[in-house]
C-alpha cells in the first residue's frame, strides 16, 4: 500500500501522522525529523524551558503512542531530496522511501545575519538560551517582535537587564493595532524594566561575549553579555524548491494543503502559505493552531475526504504575566470597536455587522468567544460587543449570517 | 472514597461548566443535561479547564486550546496528551456529590 512520508515532526508533523490513523489510514506512515530528539512542542521554549526549575520538554508524543499507531519515526534523520512525480524520498540515512504521499512540514528557521549572537528556534537553542539568563545578566534582543518580548518578560523574571532594539517606530508591527491594546502591553513591559529602542537600526554586533551592539546614526554602543537575534523566520522551503514545486515565501498550496501541479505533495505548518477563501489569495500564517489546522485537513484529504482549510487564524502570546490573542484577518475590517473590562482589553475588527478580526489583552474567555462568533458568521450589534457585561458566548446562539437565499 | 456536595443542580445550566473548590479544583460540566466531573486543571499548561470552552462533550482549555471529551476524559487534541482524571457524580435531592477514590 502506499506510504505517506512526513517531513518534519513538529506540531503540524506529529498532528499529521496522527490524524491519518484517525482518518482510517492503514498504509505506512513515516515521520522525518532532522533533529535528534523526540518530537517536542516549541511555545514552551520561550517561557516554561527558560525559567523553569527543570527544563522540560514538552512531548508531542510518546514512543509507546508512535509504535502504537505503526508510525515509524526517523530521529536525527533528514530528507535530502524527492521526486515528486514517482513519490521517492531519499534519506540522508541512505534510507529510499518508495511510492509515497509526500507531506512537506519542515517548518521555518529562525533568521539570523552573518554577526555575533544567537536565536530562538529549537530546543538546543532554548537550553543554551535558559543557561546564559542569570540574574545580572545583560541581554540584548533585537527585532520586537511576539518571540523576542516573550524572551524578554522570561528574562526580567530571571533578573536580567532587558535592551530591545527594534528598526521600526513601533513594536509587534505585524500586528494591526487600531486602538493601542499593543500600545498598553508594550507599556507594560516597560514598566517592568524592558529598555525599548525604536527606530533603532543596529549596523554592527561584535565580540565574542560581552558584546557590542551598535546602531547606525547613534554615537552610544551598547555592551551585552548575551544577543538574541528575533528577526522573524525563513521558511525550509529548500526540499520543495529543488523537487521544482512553485514557492512564494513558503510553498504555494490549495485549500486542501496540496501544492501546486502536484496533488500528491501536501505542505503543512510554518513553511506553507495556503490559498485561503476568506481572503481569497494564498497567505502564510506561522501560527500554532494554523499548523494544527492543515494538518487535519491534510490528512482527510490524504484519506480521501475533502476537507478544505477555512479556519480562521488564531494565534496567543504569552509574556510574562500578560497574554497577547488575536485571530481572524484584520485586513477585511471596516471599522474597528473596543470594549474594555478591568485592566483587559479587545479590539474587535467588524465589516458590516459581522465580526472578522480580534486583538485582545488578558481577556480570557471572551477572546474565545470573539474567535467563535468570526467563525459562526453571527451577526452582532455594536452595543452588544462593547457592553462590558454581556456574555459574549450568549451571542453565539443567534442565527447565522446566511448569503442571500 | 469522599463523597463531596460539589454544588446544586440549578447552578449549571446547559453548556456551562463550573468550579468546586476542593483539593486542586474540579471542574463540573453540564452536557445537554448531563453533568460531568474532571480535574479542573489542565494536564498540559495548568490553566483551570471551568474557565474553558465547552462544546458538546468537548472541553477546550482557553489557554492552549487542548482539548478534552469530559466524559472519558481522553486527550483529543495537541497540546494535551495526557488524560485528565475523571470523577463520577451522584444527584441526590437537588445536589450533586462527587465521589473521589483515594490515592
Amino acid at each position: 500500500m502506499r506510504g505517506v512520508a512526513i517531513i518534519g515532526a513538529g506540531v503540524a508533523g506529529v498532528t499529521n501522522a496522527k490524524a491519518l490513523r484517525v482518518h482510517g489510514y492503514e498504509g505506512p506512515i513515516s515521520l522525518i525529523e532532522t533533529e535528534n530528539t523526540a518530537p517536542y512542542d516549541r511555545p514552551p521554549l520561550s517561557k516554561d524551558v527558560l525559567l523553569a526549575d527543570n527544563a522540560s520538554a514538552s512531548w508531542l508524543t510518546t514512543s509507546d503512542e508512535l509504535n502504537a499507531l505503526n508510525i515509524r519515526y526517523f530521529k536525527g534523520v533528514s530528507a535530502t531530496s524527492f521526486d515528486a512525480t514517482c513519490g521517492r524520498v531519499y534519506l540522508d540515512n541512505g534510507v529510499v522511501l518508495d511510492d509515497q504521499t509526500v507531506v512537506l512540514a519542515t517548518g521555518a528557521r529562525a533568521k539570523q545575519p552573518a554577526a555575533p549572537g544567537m536565536v530562538l528556534r529549537t530546543w538546543q537553542d532554548a537550553l543554551t538560551l535558559r543557561r546564559k539568563l542569570r540574574p545580572g545578566q545583560r541581554l540584548a534582543i533585537i527585532g520586537a517582535g511576539l518571540i523576542g518580548f516573550e524572551v524578554a518578560a522570561s528574562a526580567i523574571r530571571a533578573g536580567c537587564h532587558v535592551e530591545m532594539f527594534e528598526a521600526g517606530a513601533k513594536c509587534m508591527t505585524r500586528l494591526s493595532d487600531p486602538v493601542g491594546v499593543i500600545e498598553t502591553l508594550v507599556d507594560r513591559h516597560l514598566a517592568a524594566g524592558v529598555k525599548i529602542h525604536t527606530k533603532s537600526v543596529v549596523s554592527s554586533v561584535t565580540g565574542k561575549g560581552p558584546y557590542e551592539v551598535t546602531l547606525a546614526g547613534v554615537e552610544r554602543v551598547f555592551s551585552a553579555d548575551l544577543v538574541l537575534w528575533c528577526i522573524g523566520i525563513s521558511r525550509n522551503t529548500g526540499l520543495a524548491r529543488a523537487a521544482a514545486i512553485p514557492c512564494a515565501s513558503g510553498v504555494l498550496t490549495n485549500e486542501h494543503m496540496q501544492v501546486r501541479g502536484q496533488l500528491d505533495v501536501y505542505a503543512i505548518g510554518d513553511v506553507a502559505e495556503p490559498f485561503h477563501l476568506a481572503v481569497c489569495r494564498n497567505t502564510a500564517q506561522e501560527h500554532w493552531r494554523s499548523a494544527i489546522d492543515q494538518a487535519n485537513v491534510a490528512a482527510e484529504k490524504i484519506c480521501g475526504g475533502d476537507a478544505t482549510y477555512t479556519a480562521q487564524p488564531w494565534f496567543w502570546s504569552d509574556q510574562g504575566p500578560w497574554r497577547l490573542e488575536g485571530g481572524g484577518f484584520a485586513e477585511l475590517a471596516e471599522r474597528f470597536l473596543e470594549r474594555r473590562k478591568g485592566e483587559s482589553r479587545l479590539c474587535f475588527g467588524l465589516r458590516g455587522e459581522k465580526l472578522v478580526s480580534f486583538i485582545s489583552l488578558d481577556a480570557g474567555i471572551d477572546a474565545k468567544a470573539a474567535l467563535k462568533l468570526i467563525e459562526a458568521e453571527t451577526v452582532v450589534g455594536d452595543a452588544e460587543l462593547i457592553d462590558p457585561d454581556q456574555d459574549l458566548r450568549k451571542l453565539l446562539r443567534r442565527p447565522k449570517m446566511t448569503g442571500a437565499a | 472514597m469522599i463523597k463531596i456536595e460539589a454544588c446544586k443542580v440549578e447552578d449549571i445550566a446547559e453548556g456551562e461548566t463550573f468550579k468546586v473548590d476542593f483539593g486542586q479544583g474540579i471542574a463540573v460540566f453540564n452536557v445537554n443535561g448531563t453533568l460531568y466531573a474532571t480535574d479542573d486543571t489542565c494536564t498540559h499548561g495548568k490553566s483551570s479547564l471551568s474557565d474553558g470552552w465547552l462544546e458538546g462533550d468537548v472541553i477546550e482549555c482557553a489557554w492552549h486550546a487542548g482539548k478534552f471529551c469530559v466524559r472519558t476524559g481522553k486527550p483529543l487534541s495537541l497540546p494535551v496528551t495526557k488524560p485528565i482524571r475523571t470523577y463520577p457524580i451522584q444527584i441526590e435531592g437537588g445536589s450533586v456529590f462527587i465521589e473521589i477514590e483515594d490515592n
